[in-house]
């Protein structure tokens, strides 16, 4: 028994070695592991085996198996890394043969964008350039530049993400009220959509990387009065309906006077429901007047110039419109959520 | 914070006020209330009680029985609360009162036995009576109600509380109180402002030392000692404006500190002046290895940059942020110096978040409170004593060591300016009449206005004639201007050209190719880089990433869209997607930022790609994005300089146009699919779009319409591998290149039989442009064909 044991491990090593390819190797593995592979026919036979040898020849057989199963696992690495470099290495893939065509399936617009994309075409009509700008940025235009100097207790407002090059990451798209003052000529308009950065941890409704707007415009003698005209007849072109706002004082370093602008709830038209927590209004967004300090970090001399600003959440608006609970979706990479969201299209 | 609207009564009267509307209009005139909670608790069969004794209940340990004083009877009841003590007063619910379980759920008291022992009604804790959820014991009072007094008679118990989130009122120090949000309701509702503290008497002479040795840190230390105090519970209606306010009552001092500061604005701090060495109070900058053990028992290393109130051996408390445990008012505590004081902003800030400490104390000082709060706030304070505690007396002058230069902010603005700013034709009179509301003093000359901002709105809220713009704004209405749209200057048409190549290549990708639009962070993962190969260095680094997993900014698409395709391959069949976005290289100044498209075809159906069909699929939509691009034609070349660990030597190609490498498509390197344990087939298209959008626009020129027919003619030829498809095509267009217009190559195939040759077959279209073709010169051509296809390149045509 033990010398018909070693003939068969003789045989089943010799026969592994000359081995070259996987199906061969699956075929090699039936023929001796299977379940009626020798060595498995080999163990069923144990029976037979005097009780007094049964340890002994037990033992043999199961090592034999063992040592097998290794020797194959090694080869299928050995195969498989062999078929990759076999892969890498080959000659003959001729790249200037013809294009594939794909068959036909139907794509999708990331929902941000999609709303994005509405709020370009409504500024564009309008006259607005839309701009874009870094999500690295310096802290003289993320803070200093936009009046937010060292020891501002508003930039605990914004906890940021900090480079080790002592650059940030954005916490605002207000950079761009910097940048778009020293790259145009006044007077002008523009908005700037992008990514902006909050460090903080994500849960259903808080996410460190969300897309925001920004709106700035510089011209003379701009007034609150334009500011709420203005507002109100975008965000009518956006939400493609009538839309009620109201502005109440709000802080932000980087405007004087500075407000929060509010919409009527659009869930109870006013009524007060659990989407406006009963009051009948929604936060929408900042906006006010741009500071003196800002239009002169622009470059420009703020008694010639004025300005106004805001900003918009895009994520936020996109949450509102499709009523999506998890914000951290956005950018979580499930295909199952982007499938979703088939409206848009040329812009 | 919360704010009780009883508080308020207190400086400006709200009979006759409709608080709803009131809410609303502070709301959209100074800051946004969260929250309006009306406090209704059922107030009939409480009565104020003095527990006379205490006895032990016959069956259980943790339950007493306490002899309840009610003036004319006397009852007992069963109590459990470990603060129970004889001689205490406190408030007694008899039976037929309701209370509220823990649960909050209401109910009536009956007579009822505990443990077998009759009890007729209860001691109530603030949560039992519905005031606040602190249920740690039961309610202690002092003794300035008779027992016996029916509660709903001595005191009012309903109140409303607003909600004002505090980040509403960051810059504006002076809302921390309930004196100041008082003179703004005053002002919106036309109504006197009563706030007039007078001088308490200050003329016992007893000496303190105090010294202020860091004046920039302190600008005002004031100080005064009290004495003959008897450490006891603060009167029932201050304690009711507390628990309103959620605040916790402790005992006269503490309550007292915390009242005024709630009102005032400006924090207090007592110390038990037999902790407090010598008498002496230096406030100093720390020394070096100095220590402070506050009073929540956290030990603190302390910096030269943090401030102490130090007596004359050690520190005593950490300025403006907390107390030390060493000179801590206690029950027995008899003596105590009172400390009202103005600290720097910026270095409470500092401290406060470098010893992680942020106490109501430290947010109101790093706001910038007007130095004249602490003059307030003593004064306030001393006022309580005088009236609660007749027992005590003040015992020293008041100290007032300040270093505030009395600098009054003058503002010249004209009521044009207003006017033009706020786009409404606002009167002189009423834009005076709002301002000196606010307690702006006001100088008139015609349209021009001398405004002087009142201290404790000058710390730093107003400084600029815009500032009095929101001043008048907000008071006025901004619901009350109406909206307008500006007369503006036509500008040039303007198209950002990145924007363009973005939106082409989305309705390319999404509306006419079958492509999700992804997005993924602008982090990579440690982890993720590391099985890819790819080094941690070289990139741009974070100080404080949101995990350690997540160090560094991303400087390539692909390892997140690998991920992508880790995340969706067992949910689905054929995977297309793709991500426009930055990616971020270190460089000098501001990290280099290129907006990129990474596009992937995966599939995780297909056991091997030896025919490279995702490759040329990709290619497909490569060709397809560059088509509509107006950036000429696109070529793609063997390139083995990518030192990218997932490109697939054998199976890439560089992008090129106007003869500029602008990307890249590659298999998937089958290391990194191991590696990453990727069971698709992956193809991935990578474009730099700022590079694409800086070339130059080329318009594809109109080719006149063919006047005579052209004629179609199909070679095979069989060729070596290693002679590419567009080599072949190169020789085909020479053999007749007068008459080519067109070669396609539509068919490729392999066979074991032909070795290392394959088949090409293509259809090539023949035209003139002034005759028609003839069969017979077609027949000619294919000979030339023939003969130059051996010649050039070895292959063989099958006729």
């Amino acid at each position: 028994m033990l010398d018909k044991i070693k003939k068969i491990k003789k045989k089943a090593l010799t026969e592994l070695e000359k081995i070259n390819s996987l199906e061969i190797l699956r075929d090699f593995e039936v023929k001796f592991l299977g379940k009626k592979g020798e060595i498995t026919v080999l163990l069923k036979g144990m029976g037979k085996v005097p009780p007094e040898n049964r340890k002994e020849v037990g033992q043999a057989v199961n090592g034999c198996k063992i040592e097998i199963r290794a020797k194959v696992e090694e080869k299928e690495e050995k195969i498989k890394e062999m078929i990759i470099e076999k892969d890498i290495n080959r000659k003959d893939f001729d790249i200037t043969l013809p294009s594939q065509p794909l068959p036909h399936k139907k794509g999708t617009i990331h929902p941000v964008v999609i709303i994005q994309n509405k709020v370009e075409a409504a500024f564009e009509q309008l006259g607005f350039k839309v701009l874009d700008y870094f999500e690295a940025e310096d802290d003289w235009h993320n803070f200093e530049g936009l009046n937010i100097p060292k020891d501002h207790p508003a930039r605990d407002m914004q906890d940021t993400f900090w480079l080790k090059d002592g650059n940030l990451l954005r916490t605002h798209t207000s950079p761009g009220q910097l940048r778009a003052m020293h790259d145009y000529p006044p007077p002008f308009r523009a908005i700037f959509p992008g990514k902006v950065f909050r460090y903080e941890k994500t849960d259903a409704s808080h996410e460190h990387t969300f897309h925001q707007v920004e709106g700035l415009m510089i011209d003379k003698n701009l007034s609150v009065a334009n500011l709420i005209g203005i507002m109100k007849i975008l965000l009518e072109a956006i939400f493609e309906r009538k839309v009620d706002v109201r502005l109440r004082p709000g802080f932000f370093p980087f405007v004087e006077p500075g407000f929060e602008l509010d919409i009527k709830c659009m869930n109870c038209n006013g009524k007060g429901c659990q989407v406006c927590k009963y009051s009948g209004w929604v936060e929408l967004l900042p906006c006010g007047l741009v500071h003196p300090n800002v239009i002169r970090a622009g470059g420009l001399d703020p008694d010639e110039w004025s300005g106004w600003a805001f900003g918009l959440g895009l994520t936020r608006l996109a949450m509102m419109k499709y009523k999506i609970s998890h914000i951290t979706h956005f950018l979580g990479g499930d295909l199952r959520f982007y499938r979703q969201f088939t409206e848009g299209g040329l812009k | 914070m919360k704010i009780s609207m009883n508080w308020i009564g207190k400086y400006v009267d709200l009979n006759g006020i409709d608080l709803n509307e009131l809410s609303n209009r502070f709301t959209l005139s100074v800051a946004e209330i969260d929250e309006v909670i009306k406090i209704k608790p059922k107030s009939s069969n409480f009565y104020i009680t003095k527990v006379d004794e205490v006895k032990p209940h016959p069956n259980a340990d943790k339950l007493r029985i306490a002899v309840c004083d009610l003036g004319n009877r006397s009852q007992e009841v069963v109590c459990g609360a470990p603060n129970l003590h004889s001689g205490m007063y406190s408030i007694l619910a008899d039976t037929g009162a309701v209370v509220k379980d823990p649960k909050g759920k209401e109910f009536t008291l009956q007579e009822t036995k505990i443990r077998d022992v009759k009890s007729s009604g209860m001691l109530v804790s603030p949560s039992e009576m519905g005031l606040s959820l602190d249920h740690g014991g039961i309610i202690e009072l002092d003794n300035s109600l008779a027992a016996g007094t029916p509660l709903d008679q001595a005191v009012s118990l309903q109140d409303t509380i607003w909600d004002i989130d505090n980040k509403s009122l960051t810059h504006r120090p002076d809302l921390w109180g309930h004196v100041g949000i008082a003179r703004e309701i005053a002002s919106l509702l036309h109504r006197d402002f009563n706030y007039n503290l007078t001088k308490p008497d200050f003329s016992t002479e007893n000496p303190l030392e105090i010294k202020v040795e860091a004046p920039v840190l302190c600008p005002r230390y004031t100080a005064v000692k009290i004495s003959k105090i008897k450490i006891q519970p603060s009167p029932l209606w201050m304690q009711l404006l507390l628990f309103h306010t959620d605040q916790r009552p402790i005992n006269n001092i503490v309550d007292f500190t915390n009242f005024v500061m709630f009102s005032t604005r400006n924090p207090l701090h007592a110390f038990d002046i037999n902790h407090i060495k010598d008498n002496k109070i230096i406030v100093r900058r720390a020394r070096p290895q100095e220590t402070i053990t506050t009073l929540d028992g956290e030990k603190h290393d302390l910096i030269g940059d943090d401030l102490v109130i130090a007596d004359n051996q050690r520190a005593v408390a950490l300025a403006g942020v907390m107390g030390g445990q060493n000179s801590e008012v206690i029950s027995s505590t008899s003596e105590i110096v009172l400390e009202s004081a103005n600290f720097k902003a910026g270095s409470i800030r500092k401290t406060a978040s470098r010893h992680g400490i942020r106490t109501e104390s430290s947010a109101r000082f790093e706001k910038s409170l007007d130095p004249d709060f602490a003059r307030q706030a003593a004064w306030m304070f001393c006022e309580l004593v005088n009236k609660n505690l007749p027992d005590s007396e003040i015992s020293s002058k008041w100290y007032d060591l300040s270093a505030v230069v009395d600098q009054k902010v003058v503002i010249s603005i004209s009521c044009d300016f207003i006017r033009q700013k706020l786009g409404n034709s606002i009167s002189n009179q009423k834009i005076v009449k709002i301002l000196k509301s606010l307690d702006f003093k006001i100088d008139e000359n015609g349209d021009q206005l001398k405004v002087t901002v009142p201290s404790y709105r000058a710390t730093k809220d107003i400084s600029i004639p815009e500032d009095l713009v929101e001043e008048i704004g907000r008071i006025f209405g901004y619901d009350n201007i109406k909206p307008q749209l500006p007369a503006v200057t036509m500008n040039k048409p303007f198209y950002l050209p990145i924007k363009k190549v973005q939106n082409l290549i989305r309705n390319e990708l999404s509306i006419e190719l079958g492509f999700n639009e992804i997005m993924t962070y602008s982090f990579v993962k440690e982890d993720l880089l590391t099985e890819i190969g790819e080094k941690i260095q070289d990139r741009v680094a974070l100080v404080n990433p949101i995990s350690k997993e997540e160090p560094v900014l991303r400087k390539y698409l692909v390892p997140n869209l690998l991920e992508a395709v880790l995340k969706n391959e067992r949910n689905e069949e054929k995977i297309r997607f793709y991500e426009l976005g930055r990616i971020f290289k270190p460089e000098q100044g501001l990290p280099l930022q290129p907006q990129m498209a990474g596009v992937v075809i995966a599939d995780p159906e297909l056991e091997n790609d030896d025919e490279g069909t995702l490759f040329f699929q990709m290619k497909f939509v490569l060709e397809n994005l560059f088509s509509r691009l107006e950036r000429g034609q696109v070529e793609f070349v063997a390139n083995n300089n990518f030192d990218l660990p997932w490109i697939h030597p054998a199976k890439s190609a560089a992008v090129i146009v106007q003869d500029k490498t602008v990307g890249y498509l590659t298999s998937l390197n089958p290391y990194i699919s191991k590696n990453l344990q990727i069971k698709s087939k992956v193809a991935l298209g990578i474009l730099d779009l700022d590079l694409i959008s800086s070339l130059e626009k080329k318009i594809k020129l109109f080719q006149p319409l063919p006047k005579y027919p052209g004629i179609s003619h199909d070679v095979s030829i069989i060729i070596d591998n290693n002679i590419s498809r567009k080599e072949v095509e190169k020789v085909l267009w020479q053999v007749e290149p007068q008459l080519t217009r067109k070669i396609e190559c539509f068919d490729v195939y392999t066979s074991k039989k032909l070795k290392n040759k394959r088949s090409l077959s293509f259809r090539i279209l023949f035209q003139h442009p002034e005759k028609t073709l003839k069969q017979k010169k077609i027949k000619k051509i294919h000979q030339k064909i023939v003969k130059t296809v051996k010649e050039q390149t070895g292959g063989t045509i099958l006729s």
